[in-house]
């Protein structure tokens, strides 16, 4: 078999994975188990190298794929000065234009890496700013939904390190499988990994 | 506090991170609209009540 149909199958096996484990699985109380398998094949997932300015507050990745090379960007703010909150926006930097924004559909068949870099860099964020609560909310509904995917997908180290909530009505602990309107995360006081 | 494992290995720490002087990328627009939308949206909702700093 050559290797890109190699690569395709694969990509099929994780597309139908998603489908499966989101659609199907979610009586008899079979979707938490298996969603901890589904978890545990992505473990291996690989991420982006990324940069950081010296403040940590701004970080900047390049997602590589059939549509070329697109610069990925993150900006934390503080939004709560009293529950020192900061919000993580997250978009595509056009350098021809110098435009920022977060409705361009990349379409560079590496979301989980985008997501796995994502998660390495807030926990990256968090090694800076200890106390701070993340707070992240898609840009639209679908965006919202892959943040979503993008916990699922990481939610074994990152419940090492941090609590995640999801709002629906109201916040509550994240739990696999559920649709969020947003999500909070914040550190663990024990999580003290050597970086 | 507990004492740190240097043994303990998450795969979220498998990055590679390259630290620049200045900022990264230009300000935007569009990013202030999101931080603001954002805060705005924290104060309609809330924190979760385990979270709210007395």
């Amino acid at each position: 078999m050559k290797r890109e149909d190699k690569g395709i199958e694969s990509k099929q096996f994780k597309k139908y994975l998603t489908y499966f484990f989101e659609s199907h699985l979610n009586f008899f109380g079979l979707d938490l188990s298996l969603s901890v398998l589904y978890c545990e094949y992505f473990m291996q997932l690989d991420r982006y190298d990324f940069q950081t300015s010296d403040t940590a507050l701004r970080y900047l990745f390049t997602s590589e794929g059939p549509k070329g090379n697109v610069t990925k960007v993150v900006q934390f703010k503080l939004i709560n000065q009293e529950s020192n909150v900061y919000n993580l926006a997250f978009g595509d930097w056009s350098t021809e234009t110098n435009i920022i924004d977060d409705f361009a559909i990349t379409n560079n068949n590496d979301r989980d890496k985008v997501l796995a870099t994502l998660a390495s860099i807030v926990l990256h964020f968090s090694n800076q700013f200890p106390l701070a609560l993340v707070f992240a909310q898609g840009s639209t509904p679908s965006r919202t939904r892959l943040y979503r995917i993008g916990i699922a997908l990481n939610f074994e180290e990152i419940s090492e390190v941090f609590e995640v909530y999801g709002l629906r009505e109201q916040w509550e602990l994240f739990r696999l499988g559920i649709d969020y309107d947003a999500f909070l995360v914040k550190r663990l006081g024990n999580s003290n990994f050597t970086i | 506090m507990a004492t740190p494992n240097k043994n303990k290995t998450n795969k979220l720490n498998n990055y590679k991170v390259t630290v620049v002087k200045g900022e990264l990328f230009p300000d935007s627009p569009y990013l202030d609209k999101k931080h603001e939308e954002a805060a705005q949206f924290l104060k309609k909702h809330g924190l979760p009540k385990e979270l709210i700093r007395k």
